[in-house]
Parts: structure tokens; C-alpha cells; sequence
């Protein structure tokens, strides 16, 4: 899917998200950073789904909102179509908000529990001020459908429903612009391993269906497995690796995407006993006080010294495969 | 959870049970005072007790005063039914502001943050470091003498505003004076009352905002007014409106403590505090006279009880950590 001539939608260039940490009488004495995002760089083609995976508090819903500036950057540009969503003014930004959506982790916290699903799925319409109430009757009503619900149950409230049909509420509410991208935070990880599946069925069909683009968030590989196109795994912070799926899958360059993909059980008993696996030990550190050198260095198998004086460049290891790792050719 | 939900809840919880049958004690008293304690045919002011005789010595319980008189021949049954209304007034409608000041000042210090939440919350802890009640003491005796001169400008748009909530009185009307003492006690605790309110409001909203549905909400595009009164507001608002029932209560204490004092009510009004302050001269003697402070001290004790039950049930009820069990 991705070659040469693909699009490029999105284009992140050393995206930076650093939240202080202020203390003093009048909390206004800052005394260090949460590094949450430290300088990450990829696109994203039209049409694709990106995977972006990491452990739990690497930075991921961070860089998808900041991409989406729900955050303000602390440096670094985002590009939507060539224009530098950093530097527009709110009201633009807000317009734009008609493309490009939000799929978000907690189906319990991401609905306002005093709004009824009806008014949850047409308050985008609402808000940008599109068609009249018939017709935004009638189109919220086709979205619930849409996302596999009945319309008849528009006016019950979100703690009526179950954690995939509370998912499906938020992917309706997502859908109701008709945007061409999609952030999908962690969209599977809170639901029941049964209603993944199906709710990875739907997000596929409405893909095909609306051309959608995404940018597909989890924190293990085997979430991400199905869907992407391309996978980008990061670690505290930074971006480590991003290549095609099945090149990430078969070849991982980054001692960390190796640890990780060790981390996912192989069907094959014969490559299962023949693969090299990778423990990964101690903790990952604090993104206030992140290590010197390479980030990856202190949990590192082969670290050698440079790791622990140098940054890592991010590189193109290879056609389409980007790296970031002194010790890789 | 909805109001209903919360009603329920609320019936079934014996001690909430309590507080809400006193309430509604509270209520017929109010409604139907005049048939409990009809108004004297040449009255002027049906909230001015009527008077039995002159004479100073309080009368215990008897066939006509059924509670007795106070110093002056006031009688007590008379006044402690027509000062439920006078508590109702004063609470809700000092409640009423303090909610509103407090409910607005601290959303909109968390939900702008930065340089606005920080000269709101020092203004406010400005205000908290005066002790209530002796504040508010000296500021309704110097709004008296300012009434009193007749200089008060901008302030007595503000009383008239008062009286037209509390006493249904229109806006153009001059301001009674039996009144204005009443609406000078008012803005006093209106002034000092507003800060827990608005320091609750803060902190649930700074949590709310967090929430990913207020992330959502910014994400398809709403502006920010929207995003404050239709989802920060009403997920935050629960726990402070528990918070201003209780302060119903305590504001009608802080009241009958003005009135105690001679600085709120006048003498004669039907007030629960103003009927206690008869008391002062006879101190020595309570044993005898145990009447003038007991029944209208009784009124005052389940009037704020009423409301701490209810405050306190809605509390346990709304509990945070409940939220999401349904
Ligand atoms: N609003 C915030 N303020 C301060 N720190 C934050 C905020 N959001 C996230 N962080 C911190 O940034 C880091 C990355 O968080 P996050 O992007 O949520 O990670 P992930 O989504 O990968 O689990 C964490 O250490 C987290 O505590
Ligand atoms: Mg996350």
C-alpha cells in the first residue's frame, strides 16, 4: 500500500511535548519536565494505518494529541496536506477539526455520562453548525446503525451500555464529521479480548468504507498485528524503529522492537524454539530524568559504550525502515 | 445518576429520612403561617410579632401564648412560625449567591488557568483569611451607617436586587426600612461566604477537565463556553451542590448570631435570632424565664440539623468512589 508515490497526509517533524513540573508558593517556579514526547519524526500516507506502540507512559496518547494540538508543542512541526497545524490560529484549527478525529482508550470516561448517546453523536454537527435538527436527527441515527447499534436507543444514557457499545458511541461520535483522519488512542486495549476482534472488524469496514487514515495506538504488538499498514514502536519518549509490518514483524533491526516481538508467542513451534528471545530487565525510566545517551541504554542487552554517551540518530537503516540505534548497520 | 436516582437513595436512608421529614416540618410551617398563626387585624407588617401588654418580665406558657412571651410581651408561638419563613428567605437567597459567586469564580479560575486562576484564588484566599462571623459583624454595622446616610450608590442596587429576591419586593420600590437591616446582614455573609464553594468548584473541574470526555469534547471542535457549561459544569457540580444545602443552615445560624447581636433583625421581628437577643437582659434569671431561649432556640437547632442531614446523606450518597457502580 505505501510506495514511493503514496500521499503523505501527515507529516510530524521532531515533535516535542514537555509538561513542566512546577513547584513555589505561586506554582510558578518550574523545576523540571515531563519529557512525555521528545523529538519524534514520521509520516503518514493517505489511506494507511499506522501502528504506534510502546509500554504504557512511552508517550503515545500524548503525541496523538499533540499531533491533533490538544496539546500545545513544545517544538517540532505537524504538516496536515503541507499546512503547519502549529502555527494557525485557533479558529483554523478549529475548522480542521472536521478531518481529523479522536477515537479515545476509556469508553467509560470518554462519554459525558449527563448526555444522552443521541446528543454524544450529533454534538460534532451541533457544534460546526451542520444541517438542521431533521437532519441531524436522521444522520445520527445512520451513524448509530453504522457502528452496529440500534437507533432506538438514542435517547439512553452512556452507563446504560456495555464497554464496546459505550466504544462503538465514541467511534459514531468520532465518524459524525466525516473525517479522513482518525487518531484511535488505544481504542481495543480497555474492551474484553472477545469484543476486540469485532470492534477491529468495524474499524477495518469503515476504513474501506470512508477512506479513512489512521493512526492506530496499543501498547503491545499483537493489537497492532491485524490492522497496520506500517508500525512505528517508541520508547520513552522517542521513536525507536518504523517500518512496514510484515519487515518489523520478520526483521526488527532495534534491540527493543526484539525484545517486544519475543514478548509475542510465535504458531510456528519450529521458529518458536529457533528465535533468539530477548528478557527485558529492570524498569523503564522516568521521563523527567531520562537517561543519558541513548534512552534504551540501561535496559539494553548489547549497550555498548557510545549508548551511554550518545544520542542515537533516527535514520533510515534501509529503504522504508527507520531506526534509531548506534549499533545497527 | 439522576436527580430521581438521588431521591430515592436519599427515602431509603434512614438518618436523610429524618432530615427531610424536618424540612418538610419546616415547609407547612412556612406555607401555612397564617393559618397557624393568623396575623392581628391592625397589623402593618405581618412578620412584626404582635405584642400582648408592655410590660418587660417575660410570661412563661400559658392559655393565650401557648409558648409563652418575651421581655416586651412578644409571643413566641407567633414568632417562631413566622421566622420559618424569615430563615427559608434569608438561607436560600444568601445560598442562592454565595452558590452562584462560588460556583463561577472557581470554574472559571480552573477552566482558564494560568494568570486568572491565580489572581482568583489569591483574591479568594484574601477572603478566607477573615474570620467569618467578626467580619461579617463589622461590615453589617458599617453598611448600616452607610444606608444610614443614605450614600450608598452601587450598593443599594445591590440591597434592592436583595429584596427582591427575599421579599418579592419590584425594583423601583424604596427599601423598608425594617427590612434593610436585614439585607445589610445579607451582603455581609453574601461577601464572606462564597469561597469554599468556589475552591470545591475549582478542584472538581481541574479534575473533570481531565476526563477524556472533556479531551472529546475539544477534539470535535465545541468553543469553550460550551465545553464549561455543558460538560465540566454539570459532571462538577454535584459534590458543591451538597456543600451549599449545608450552608443553608449555617447561614441562618450566622444570621441569628447577627440578630443575637442586634445587627440583623430588628426588635419585634419575626427572626429566631432576634428572639434570643431578648434574652441578653435576663441572663441571671433563665431558670425562671428558660422559655425565651429554649423554643426559639429549638427552631434554629432543627432548622440547621434538617439541613446537615440532608448535606451530609447526599454526601455519602454522591460519594466519588460510588460514581461508575451505579
Ligand atoms: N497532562 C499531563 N501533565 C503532566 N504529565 C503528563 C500529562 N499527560 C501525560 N503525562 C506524562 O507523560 C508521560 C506519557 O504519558 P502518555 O502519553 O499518556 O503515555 P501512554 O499513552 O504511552 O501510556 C507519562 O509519564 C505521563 O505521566
Ligand atoms: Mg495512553
Amino acid at each position: 500500500m505505501t510506495n514511493d508515490n503514496s500521499k503523505v497526509m501527515v507529516r510530524v517533524e521532531n515533535l516535542k511535548k514537555h509538561f513542566p513540573i512546577k513547584k513555589g508558593v505561586f506554582g510558578n517556579k518550574q523545576v523540571g519536565a515531563v519529557k512525555a514526547v521528545d523529538g519524534v519524526s514520521f509520516d503518514i500516507y493517505q489511506g494507511e494505518t499506522l501502528g504506534l506502540v510502546g509500554e504504557s507512559g512511552c508517550g503515545k496518547s500524548t503525541t496523538g494529541r499533540t499531533l491533533l494540538q490538544l496539546y500545545k508543542p513544545t517544538a517540532g512541526k505537524v504538516y496536515y496536506h503541507d499546512q503547519d497545524l502549529t502555527d494557525i490560529k485557533p479558529e483554523e484549527m478549529r475548522q480542521n477539526r472536521r478531518n481529523m478525529q479522536m477515537i479515545f482508550q476509556d469508553p467509560y470516561a470518554s462519554l459525558n455520562p449527563r448526555m444522552t448517546i443521541g446528543q454524544i453523536i450529533s454534538e460534532p454537527l451541533v457544534v460546526h453548525g451542520l444541517g438542521d435538527r431533521k437532519e441531524r436527527l436522521a444522520q445520527t441515527e445512520e451513524l448509530i446503525s453504522k457502528v452496529g447499534l440500534n437507533p432506538f436507543f438514542k435517547d439512553r444514557y452512556p452507563h446504560e451500555f456495555s464497554g464496546g457499545q459505550r466504544q462503538r458511541v465514541g467511534i459514531a461520535r468520532a465518524l459524525a464529521l466525516r473525517p479522513e483522519f482518525i487518531v484511535c488512542d488505544e481504542a481495543i486495549s480497555a474492551l474484553d479480548v472477545s469484543i476486540q476482534a469485532q470492534v477491529v472488524n468495524l474499524l477495518e469496514d469503515l476504513q474501506e468504507e470512508f477512506d479513512l487514515t489512521y493512526l492506530f495506538i496499543a501498547h503491545d504488538l499483537s493489537m497492532v498485528k491485524h490492522i497496520s499498514d506500517r508500525v512505528a514502536v517508541m520508547y520513552l519518549g522517542k521513536l525507536v524503529e518504523l517500518t512496514e509490518r510484515q519487515e518489523l514483524y520478520d526483521n526488527p533491526l532495534h534491540p527493543y522492537t526484539q525484545a517486544l516481538l519475543s514478548a509475542v508467542p510465535i504458531p510456528d513451534p519450529i521458529k518458536e524454539k529457533q528465535r533468539n528471545r530477548v528478557i527485558l530487565t529492570g524498569d523503564v525510566p522516568s521521563p523527567s530524568h531520562p537517561p543519558e545517551g541513548c534512552n534504551f541504554n540501561p535496559r539494553c542487552p548489547i549497550a555498548e559504550d557510545i549508548c551511554r554517551r550518545e544520542d542515537p540518530e533516527w535514520r533510515m537503516a534501509a529503504p522504508g525502515h527507520w531506526v534509531a540505534c548506534h549499533l545497527v548497520n | 445518576m439522576t436527580f430521581g436516582y438521588v431521591f430515592k437513595k436519599l427515602i431509603k436512608n434512614p438518618i436523610a429520612f429524618i432530615g427531610l421529614l424536618l424540612l418538610l416540618g419546616f415547609i407547612i410551617m412556612a406555607v401555612w403561617a397564617p393559618v397557624f398563626a393568623p396575623v392581628p387585624e391592625n397589623a402593618r407588617d405581618p412578620y412584626m410579632i404582635p405584642r400582648d401588654g408592655f410590660s418587660a418580665v417575660p410570661v412563661p406558657p400559658n392559655e393565650d401564648h401557648i409558648l409563652g412571651t418575651t421581655e416586651g410581651q412578644y409571643d413566641i408561638f407567633y414568632g417562631i412560625i413566622w421566622g420559618s419563613r424569615t430563615a427559608f428567605r434569608i438561607g436560600v437567597v444568601i445560598t442562592l449567591f454565595t452558590t452562584l459567586m462560588g460556583i463561577m469564580v472557581g470554574s472559571v479560575a480552573a477552566y482558564y488557568g494560568g494568570w486568572i486562576d491565580e489572581v482568583l484564588m489569591r483574591i479568594t484566599e484574601i477572603f478566607q483569611t477573615f474570620p467569618f462571623l467578626l467580619t461579617a459583624i463589622t461590615l453589617t454595622s458599617v453598611l448600616q451607617a452607610v444606608y444610614g446616610r443614605g450614600e450608598a450608590g452601587a450598593l443599594i442596587y445591590s440591597a434592592k436586587i436583595l429584596a427582591f429576591l427575599t421579599f418579592g419586593h419590584s425594583l423601583a420600590e424604596k427599601i423598608n426600612p425594617i427590612q434593610l437591616t436585614i439585607l445589610t446582614g445579607m451582603i455581609s455573609i453574601i461577601m464572606f461566604g462564597w469561597m469554599t464553594i468556589a475552591r470545591v468548584t475549582r478542584g472538581n473541574i481541574l479534575t473533570v477537565k481531565n476526563y477524556e470526555y472533556a479531551i472529546a469534547a475539544e477534539t470535535i471542535g465545541a468553543k469553550n463556553l460550551r465545553i464549561l457549561f455543558r460538560h465540566l459544569m454539570p459532571n462538577a457540580i454535584f459534590p458543591v451542590l451538597v456543600i451549599a444545602s449545608m450552608n443553608i443552615g449555617s447561614y441562618v445560624l450566622t444570621f441569628a448570631a447577627l440578630s443575637f447581636l442586634g445587627l440583623g433583625a430588628q426588635r419585634g421581628y419575626a427572626d429566631w435570632g432576634q428572639m434570643i437577643s431578648f434574652a441578653r437582659n435576663w441572663i441571671p434569671s433563665l431558670a425562671e424565664y428558660s422559655h425565651i431561649v429554649i423554643y426559639p432556640g429549638m427552631a434554629i437547632l432543627l432548622f440547621v440539623l434538617a439541613w446537615n442531614l440532608v448535606g451530609d446523606a447526599l454526601r455519602d450518597i454522591l460519594d466519588p468512589r460510588m460514581r461508575g457502580t451505579k
